[in-house]
């Protein structure tokens, strides 16, 4: 009997050890969970573009099929050019005939220029009349007071000096009317910087007739073919950015503590569970749109009677940069798990 | 504390064999995912389960007396050695 009462009160001691054991436990597992916060309610991103046409036209090629990996500057669409075509040829024309029109216009404004320099000279010789006219009437009137020469030879003297004098006056008017009207090519040639931008622009749509991939992607959501008429503007299909992959896990504000731009993330991919990725947390949230609250109704802002007791946090996009991504394994909405690693060197990696 | 021993070599070679090895934090089965820490608690609810069987197989179980307080404190115990095991990091 003695040896049966001994016993449990020396056997406390174990279940009394496994219970301190598992309460130390519990509380490193709990600041771990705390400083390293996961969540599984993520999801895998990235950057897409529309393709769209600048152009109206049929497509006449499309060497892309959905789901395809292209490269940078690979072709993707080709719409009929003829009509572009076109109208590069007819601006071009319209530049030549410019060109020529030109030079058929210079050369009547050589002749005005002539024109006007013969006036000017026809300018001299009236004044060289005009010198001599006036020169004979001032000889005629000195030799009238001595009586060697009569008043009938003076007046004509006169009106011969106020005709030439007049005559100057005339043919000077002519110079300046021949000069003023010497025309000139400059409309022309601004019409000519016209006629080039037209061209450049006629280029410019002759180049968008062929739709380019501007970077490494894959084709999505592509449901046509050659035949559809493409209207510019008007998305034909989508090409997915996969040179930088992203996972956007939504972390309870509670986890957010801590947590900057450049803090390291361990990614896993539902699709495969077993590969592990590094990410970097590229950016956080900012907004959210909020449950309650903020809502304006007829002017004044609702708010709810009810309130909760437990109110469970808010959580918040945060999104991660992914590290070497598995070309094979990543898609855009793919279901992830990351997990924050605040304490780690943000400098490890790359 | 000899009732330790057991649980502890037990526990030793699987310590080794996935020391450095971690788990997605989420585990997919039959096309859903499933949180570690389900996993865990069956894990431990399996192990405490075992240790019992051997316990009595051995009749050492009132060595660890009162069970109403070391059962769950030991399910608790291996749940998250087994988390800290496989799912850490």
């Amino acid at each position: 009997m003695n040896k049966t009462d001994a016993k449990p009160r020396a056997s406390r001691v174990p279940a009394l050890l496994i219970v301190l054991a598992a309460l130390l436990l519990l509380g490193y597992v709990l600041w771990q969970t705390e400083t390293r916060p996961s969540t599984d309610d993520a999801y895998v991103y990235a950057d897409t573009i529309d393709v769209v046409p600048e152009v109206n036209g049929r497509i006449v090629e499309m060497p892309v099929r959905d789901n395809q990996w292209v490269k940078q500057g690979d072709l993707l669409i080709r719409i009929d050019a003829r009509p572009y075509q076109d109208a590069l040829d007819q601006a071009r024309a319209r530049l030549v005939t410019l060109n020529h029109q030109i030079g058929l216009t210079q050369r009547s404004v050589n002749a005005q220029q002539y024109e006007a320099a013969s006036a000017v000279a026809s300018v001299e010789r009236a004044r060289a009349q005009a010198t001599q006219s006036n020169d004979t009437l001032q000889r005629l009137e000195k030799l009238l007071a001595k009586g060697y020469v009569s008043v009938e030879a003076v007046d004509q003297a006169r009106t011969a000096q106020r005709s030439t004098a007049a005559e100057l006056n005339a043919s000077r008017l002519q110079a300046q009317r021949a000069s003023a009207a010497v025309s000139g090519v400059d409309a022309l040639v601004a019409q000519r910087a016209e006629v080039e931008a037209q061209i450049s622009l006629a280029e410019l749509n002759l180049e968008f007739t062929e739709v380019r991939a501007p970077f490494d992607g894959r084709i999505a959501s592509l449901r046509t073919t050659v035949g559809q008429f493409a209207s510019a503007y008007k998305p034909i299909f989508t090409l997915i950015d996969t040179r930088h992959w992203y996972v956007v896990a939504n972390f309870r504000e509670t986890d957010l503590k801590g947590i900057k731009a450049g803090t390291t993330a361990t990614l896993y991919l539902l699709g495969d569970t077993g590969k592990r990725f590094q990410g970097r947390v590229d950016s956080l949230s900012f907004g959210v749109l909020p449950d309650d609250g903020g809502t304006v109704i007829e002017g004044l802002p609702r708010v709810q009677r009810t309130i909760n007791w437990v109110r469970v946090s808010q959580r918040f996009p945060v999104k991660i940069s992914v590290q070497d991504p598995d070309p094979e394994l990543f898609r855009i909405g793919a279901s992830a798990v990351a997990v924050l690693r605040p304490d780690e060197p943000a400098k490890t990696g790359q | 504390m000899p009732s330790f021993d057991p649980v502890r070599l037990a526990l030793i070679p699987v310590v080794l064999l996935l020391s450095g090895c971690s788990t997605s934090p989420s585990l997919v089965l039959f096309g859903a995912a499933f949180p570690d820490w389900l996993f865990c608690m069956v894990g431990g609810v399996v192990a405490t389960t075992a240790i019992h069987v051997i316990l009595g197989k051995c009749s050492l179980r009132e060595r660890i007396a009162p069970l109403a307080l070391s059962y769950p404190a030991l399910t608790g115990l291996l749940a998250m050695l087994l988390w800290l095991v496989v799912f850490h990091r």
